[in-house]
């Protein structure tokens, strides 16, 4: 085989292999449901996938942590909602507050329904994120949001189980900024990891995303 | 032989890269004889918004610069007294990570509308000094590599459902 040839063909696959990802993920449920869901995004939203679910929907990873009023937290605390958790930090203002507002939005579009959707927010940050913190963080989202922050100890596990990558990078001068992983995890009313919505998604797209959960049990 | 395809190859290659870059040599050119027409006038700041934030926590400012004039412009920092700090920064997603950084200038191109917005490019404001609330309004000094200096009035949202860009005219969301 002519060796130019052979390099076209290794770097097609190469480029498939993204597609071939992506694929796995979305066909678990025979292509239907994930069409459906494909397809509730609506027109005009960034992403034409609202959200991605899970080849094994599987009970979600289980936490206790501890919330902006400095009580404890438990995920197997969860009373039949559906919820939606994000991981960030009160120093990041951009994606951050950005995706809080999705929730908000989510909270305003959902209506009647919005009582059946909670969200977490846990922290990436837990030298500077104390409850207080947290509390004058959120008090400015119009959600049923409920922060979380632990000791570090606590929250790697939670990371880890919920695939956050989380790296901190000093900043020139002072201070120091919390790279990480921004995909947005929704567990159903049963207590399921079923989905998450890849970032790029907004808040049509995780709007979209519950009122199909919601569905689905109707 | 196989050798001497290989170098044919890159030869190519050269080629293809090079061809981009001549071309950006020929607008340098033609952009450094246009310099002494740049003014202030050609761009205009608008829908410039912060995020409401409580004292010592970081914001950000977005905006939007239209420049309606034949030279490309750089919008190269940004500083306010209500932070401890304020740097141009964009967010970037690697590997699926999103960071956040300080970048050296936004393009503004000559002609076009540059949006400071959410997930993209946007100054951000490290330690306010004072709590920001919904409706609060400060100045923000813009500097351009063109333009110079120019004094903007940011207006403080609070976190909205829709994060308050695509209106940003209306108060009180």
């Amino acid at each position: 085989m002519p060796r130019l040839v052979q390099k076209t063909l290794v770097a097609l696959l190469i480029a498939l292999v993204p597609v071939l990802l992506l694929t796995a993920c979305s066909s678990p449920f025979g292509g239907n449901e994930a069409d459906e869901v494909a397809s509730a995004g609506g027109a005009g939203s960034s992403s034409e996938v609202p959200g991605v679910l899970l080849e094994d929907a599987a009970p979600a990873p289980q936490f206790t942590l501890t919330t902006q009023d400095g009580s404890p937290y438990s995920l197997s605390e969860l009373d039949g909602k559906i919820t939606a958790i994000f991981f960030g930090y009160t120093g990041c203002p951009d994606i951050c507050p950005m995706t809080l507002g999705y929730m908000a939005q989510a909270t305003e579009a959902l209506g009647d329904d919005a009582g059946q959707v909670e969200y977490l927010l846990i922290t990436v940050d837990p030298e500077r994120d104390d409850p207080e913190r947290l509390a004058q963080y959120i008090s400015r989202v119009d959600a049923p949001l409920t922060a979380l922050t632990g000791s570090q100890a606590e929250l790697e596990p939670v990371w880890d189980d919920y695939d956050i990558v989380v790296e901190r990078r000093e900043r020139d001068g002072d201070g120091y900024f919390v790279d990480h992983s921004a995909q947005i995890w929704i567990i159903d009313q049963h207590g399921d990891l079923v989905m998450f919505m890849p970032m790029g998604a907004d808040g049509d797209d995780l709007t979209a995303a519950l009122r199909w959960l919601l569905d689905q049990e109707a | 032989m196989k050798r001497k395809q290989q170098m044919f190859r890159l030869t190519i290659t050269g080629i293809f890269l090079t061809l981009p870059l001549l071309g950006g040599c020929a607008s340098l050119e033609r952009e450094a004889q246009d310099v002494a027409g740049a003014s202030e006038r050609t761009l205009t700041i608008q829908n410039v918004w912060a995020r409401s934030e409580g004292s010592g926590q970081n914001s950000a400012v977005y905006l939007e610069i239209v420049n309606r004039g034949e030279v490309d412009d750089q919008l190269i920092a940004a500083e306010t007294d209500v932070a401890g700090a304020t740097e141009v920064h964009e967010v970037v997603s690697r590997d699926n990570v999103m960071r956040m950084q300080e970048v050296e200038q936004v393009e503004i191109p000559a002609g076009e509308t540059v949006n400071l917005e959410p997930g993209g490019y946007h100054l951000m404001l490290f330690g306010l000094v004072d709590d920001l609330d919904a409706g609060d309004e400060f100045d923000l000094v813009l500097t351009f590599d063109q333009a110079g200096e120019i004094t903007v009035t940011a207006e403080v949202r609070h976190h909205t459902p829709d994060h308050g860009y695509r209106d940003p005219g209306q108060g009180g969301l």
